[in-house]
């Protein structure tokens, strides 16, 4: 065997690198307009990129479990729901307000006392 | 500085191994020349703060847990001003998170694995950047990086698909993101892949290897910066 050497091709040296301080200077460029972003957002959205959040608003879990089965008319359950949500009271408690208001109403008082003993 | 987004709409394309990789390299070059990075996580999933609360984070790291759509921007904002690179997470929808910050992006990178579906979604993504900025007549760079490629064959669907790719005039990483045990562990054990502790000598080559990976597809990624800031 020849004892030349044969002139490197250089591919195990180093890529040529970047300092990082060459892309942190304050010469980057400036973010969108407030103009640009709302045109950019407007075409994401007729593009599908909508907003993932749920729309409808929650309401709160109510600890009374117990089944109270019954039909109404047609939207009075919206309506009831509604003045539960108004009160700030779950649907079982705005249930048994209205039943209070009603016993005491009509001045069933032996009916108070029941309702006295269920509710604590 | 530059704020670079990892975007697909596609679940599971490698968006957060490549954000998660990439902060770790560029903190390993800049930690002796307080150059700090960013991490915005704003995927519901949380996986990149997961790792960075994992334990032998590089400290000049910053996280930014839970962000959503109606925080997005602010917090790219407020991580600008912080680290002077800035590395967002996204969910994998078409979201106005997902548009929100692309909007504010200096890089868009769209993580994509050699498969139809992933293809599919990376083309829409793009699809909506090209019409998003068209619109605001505001360049916003994007390219695509293909992950989790086998390091030994290259397959027809992923051959097929980076030609379609090349065809559209796409432009694409030279650098892929291979499929490397060192790429999954780091979110096992946390920190980053030089940090990782290997029990043999081919375990030790393949830490290597993925190093050598991330380095290349970092050097990359500042190729690319530097084009943008040069052409502004």
């Amino acid at each position: 065997m020849s004892n030349q050497q044969r002139a490197s091709l250089g591919l195990s040296d180093e890529q040529e690198q970047i300092d990082l301080e060459q892309l942190t200077g304050a010469g980057y460029r400036t973010p969108p307009t407030p103009e640009q972003q709302q045109k950019f957002m407007a075409a994401g959205a007729a593009s599908g990129f909508i907003s993932r959040q749920p729309a409808v608003r929650r309401r709160k879990r109510s600890p009374y479990n117990a089944q109270f089965g019954g039909k109404c008319r047609a939207g009075m359950k919206e309506l009831f729901q509604e003045v539960a949500d108004r009160m700030d009271l779950y649907d079982t408690q705005t249930l048994e307000a209205a039943i209070l208001a009603l016993i005491e109403k009509e001045g069933f008082d032996d009916l108070k006392q029941q309702f006295k003993e269920l509710v604590g | 500085m530059p704020v670079v987004v990892f975007a697909s709409s596609k679940g599971g394309a490698g968006k957060t191994t490549a954000c998660v990789v990439l902060a770790c390299e560029l903190a390993r070059q800049g930690q002796d020349k307080n150059i700090g990075v960013s991490l915005v996580d704003a995927d519901p999933n949380q996986h990149s703060a997961a790792w960075a609360k994992h334990g032998d984070t590089p400290k000049n790291i910053q996280l930014f847990q839970e962000v959503n759509e109606n925080n997005i921007l602010d917090v790219i904002e407020q991580a600008r001003e912080q680290t002077s690179f800035v590395l967002v997470d996204l969910e994998g929808v078409a979201s106005s998170a997902v548009i929100g910050a692309v909007s504010r992006a200096d890089l868009v990178i769209i993580p994509s694995q050699p498969s139809q579906n992933d293809a599919k979604e990376a083309a829409r993504t793009i699809k909506t950047i090209k019409y998003g900025a068209r619109v605001a007549n505001r360049n916003i760079p994007f390219c695509v990086l293909f992950t989790r490629l086998s390091a030994a064959i290259v397959t027809k669907t992923g051959k097929a698909l980076f030609a379609e790719f090349d065809k559209a005039g796409v432009d694409i990483f030279e650098c892929s993101l291979i499929d490397r045990e060192a790429f999954r562990s780091i979110f096992s054990f946390g920190g980053t892949v030089n940090g990782l502790e290997a029990d043999s000598r081919s375990a030790r080559r393949s830490i290597e290897k993925a190093a050598e990976n991330a380095r290349l597809y970092a050097e990359e990624v500042k190729q690319r910066l530097m084009a943008v800031m040069r052409a502004d």
